[in-house]
């Protein structure tokens, strides 16, 4: 087992480090390759010397204030995103399950657009306070979906879909009437809802770095726990799982790490949903390998649907949103299509 | 006493399923709870394992009240097979016995003792050798119900519950899962709570039978004392034939129905004509 993590964790790792190169030198400026790496290792310690600088400073800003922060942002995001539609998955068993499918992104959303729109973006707890509200609207829809769900305690695959695309849809509806209430930004309003990484700037990066650290702190010593779970919830329970608190602490720390992002860039689906299925269909069901690579892997996917994104019709932008939804709706089918002929064969 | 269940009563919505229901259950012994549908067994199974909770009354594991207890804790003592064997998921045989192991390991999955020389027994005992590498998904129910038998083994537990195991098996599965069961409970003086559906089962092996009715308890005793026409009519509402088993002199039943009437006509009587195809 830790032999197969380190080998699938360290490929994991080299091809990140790959795609941050490749998506680096990418992109509308058109800088030259040696002028990319230059700025970049002239910022490391020790070579500031040795590297000449034969470059305009509009380049350093681009590479260092434009491409670098939404490299790490898109890293940060994939990862959070990634991880979280594990531990709804592992957790609630449900392998259709995502921040997007069971509403926790929408209401997030909504959170966050109604302190964008009114201009409360910094009350209370200063950089902290969408990602802070976003978590409680979050929560608060995914209970709702839970609770409509919830079939003399049983919660059914499909049923829980289906809530979720109801709450989902409601709260769409919600953030709409916001944007239509309000005059300004609506354009900016508009493409976060669409999920856009563009002009974050450091400062987002840093806002996300501790929410993803709590997430993967916690969700990964919650490995061995999923793979009882898998084995059905009364089973776990025979086996020493205390069953309502691992629920409330995945389903409450996956929806933070959900909040946390949907916060910063809007809604971005299907990220949750395919990274997860992709790793397990390498490395297989355990989620002791499973939490770790989805979080090495969730952030190379989104770095290279954010490339597409801005490279693909540059200088126009495409949404994120629309890249992930693009890759993730067809593989969304192809699961439900399988699960449906799993559950009729038995 | 390893258990001691003194009045214990549980209710649903006002409707009351279990009534003041005592007995003890020695070290050592397997005790078959055996009722018809609806008599309360299941629930008094998940009181006595701990994930249903709520009651009135006492539930005491080894001297102390089963509330006190963590799941960890009582993982460590009880282990529990249930009616459906373990879903097809991807985890291997061996994986799956592994998880078995869960209450004793410290948070990063490790343990004191080497625990594949533990493993590797039970996947012999169980017939699990050639399967140890399989996907329980490629298994049938029956294999997959043994592989939840090694899990329980794994846990190396003092108290086993059953949980009508044999429900979706076939004969040869039954024997072969309750006879690895009652060699365990001789070779370990394991303790065994099982409830079962199957009346010949039961009379064959447990000691001692307690028969439910309506959420009480309406007899215990040995199989003998229990598996009478008078007592099973009483509660199941048909009367069966019961005889002597002839190799272990237990008491087995015989069905009777109203409509298999015997048969009068002749040329009907062989309309199935035997054949066997090699």
């Amino acid at each position: 087992m830790k032999r197969r993590l380190a080998l699938w964790g360290g490929a994991g790792f080299v091809l990140l480090l790959l795609s941050v190169v490749v998506s680096l030198s990418l992109g509308s400026a058109n800088l030259p390759l040696s002028h990319v790496w230059g700025i970049i290792l002239h910022q490391l310690p020790f070579l500031e010397d040795v590297i000449e600088t034969n470059w305009a400073a509009s380049s350093e800003q681009i590479i260092l204030k434009v491409r670098l922060p939404r490299v790490f942002l898109a890293i940060l995001v994939g990862a959070c995103l990634s991880l979280a539609g594990a531990g709804f998955q592992g957790v609630l068993r449900n392998p259709l399950a995502d921040p997007y499918t069971l509403g926790v992104a929408s209401g997030s959303a909504v959170g966050a657009a109604f302190l964008i729109l009114f201009g409360f973006h910094t009350i209370l707890f200063g950089t902290w306070t969408i990602p802070l509200v976003a978590f409680v609207t979050g929560l608060i829809s995914l209970l709702v979906v839970l609770r409509l769900a919830n079939v003399q305690g049983k919660y059914k695959l499909e049923t829980i879909i289906l809530s979720g695309v109801v709450v989902s849809a409601f709260l769409g509806a919600i953030v709409s009437f916001m944007v239509s209430m309000s005059d300004q930004v609506v354009n900016e309003i508009v493409f976060w809802l669409m999920g856009s990484l563009a002009l974050r700037g450091w400062s987002f990066t840093f806002v996300l770095m501790p929410y993803l650290a709590i997430g993967i702190v916690v969700l990964l010593s919650y490995g061995r726990t999923l793979n009882l779970f898998a084995l059905g919830e009364r089973q776990a329970a025979h086996l020493g799982v205390n069953i309502k608190r691992t629920r409330l602490v995945v389903l409450i720390v996956s929806t933070l790490i959900t909040a946390a992002a949907v916060s910063i860039v809007g809604t971005i689906g299907f990220v949750g949903l395919v990274v997860p299925h992709l790793v397990r269909l390498i490395v297989g069901p355990d989620y002791r390998l499973l939490l770790p690579l989805t979080v090495i892997f969730g952030a190379i996917y989104v770095l290279w649907a954010d490339t597409i994104a801005r490279t693909l019709l540059s200088p126009t932008e495409i949404p994120l949103g629309v890249v992930t939804a693009v890759l993730g709706a067809p593989f969304f089918a192809y699961l439900l299509r399988r699960n449906k002929q799993m559950s009729g064969g038995n | 006493m390893i258990i001691e269940v003194d009045r214990l009563s549980k209710r649903f919505d006002n409707q009351s399923v279990l009534e003041e229901i005592s007995f003890s259950v020695k070290r050592g012994e397997c005790l078959g709870i055996i009722g018809p549908n609806g008599s309360g067994k299941s629930t008094l199974l998940k009181l006595l394992s701990g994930v249903e909770t709520s009651m009135t009354g006492k539930i005491e594991i080894n001297r102390k009240p089963i509330e006190q207890y963590t799941r960890k804790e009582l993982a460590k003592w009880m282990a529990v097979l249930q009616q459906e064997s373990l879903p097809p998921i991807g985890f291997t045989v061996r994986e799956v016995i592994e998880m078995g192991r869960f209450p004793f390991q410290n948070w990063l999955g490790e343990e004191t003792t080497d625990i594949d020389r533990l493993i590797d027994a039970i996947l012999d005992k169980m017939g699990l050798n050639d399967l140890s590498d399989r996907q329980l998904e490629n298994l049938s129910g029956g294999e997959r119900q043994r592989v939840a038998l090694g899990k329980t083994m794994a846990q190396q537990p003092k108290l086993l519950m059953l949980d009508e195991p044999t429900t979706y098996l076939d004969i040869g599965h039954q024997v072969l899962l309750m006879d690895r069961i009652r060699e365990w409970q001789l070779e370990d003086d394991l303790t065994v709570i099982s409830v079962l559906h199957d009346l010949n089962l039961a009379a064959l092996y447990c000691d001692r039978l307690l028969l439910l009715h309506n959420g009480r308890v309406v007899a215990t005793g040995s199989p003998e004392d229990i598996i009478r026409t008078d007592l099973i009519e009483e509660v199941y509402g048909t009367a069966p034939i019961v005889m002597q088993h002839p190799v272990y002199g237990l008491p087995q039943i015989i069905l009777q129905g109203d409509s298999i009437s015997q048969r009068k006509d002749p040329a009907k009587k062989r309309v199935g004509k035997l054949e066997i195809i090699q």
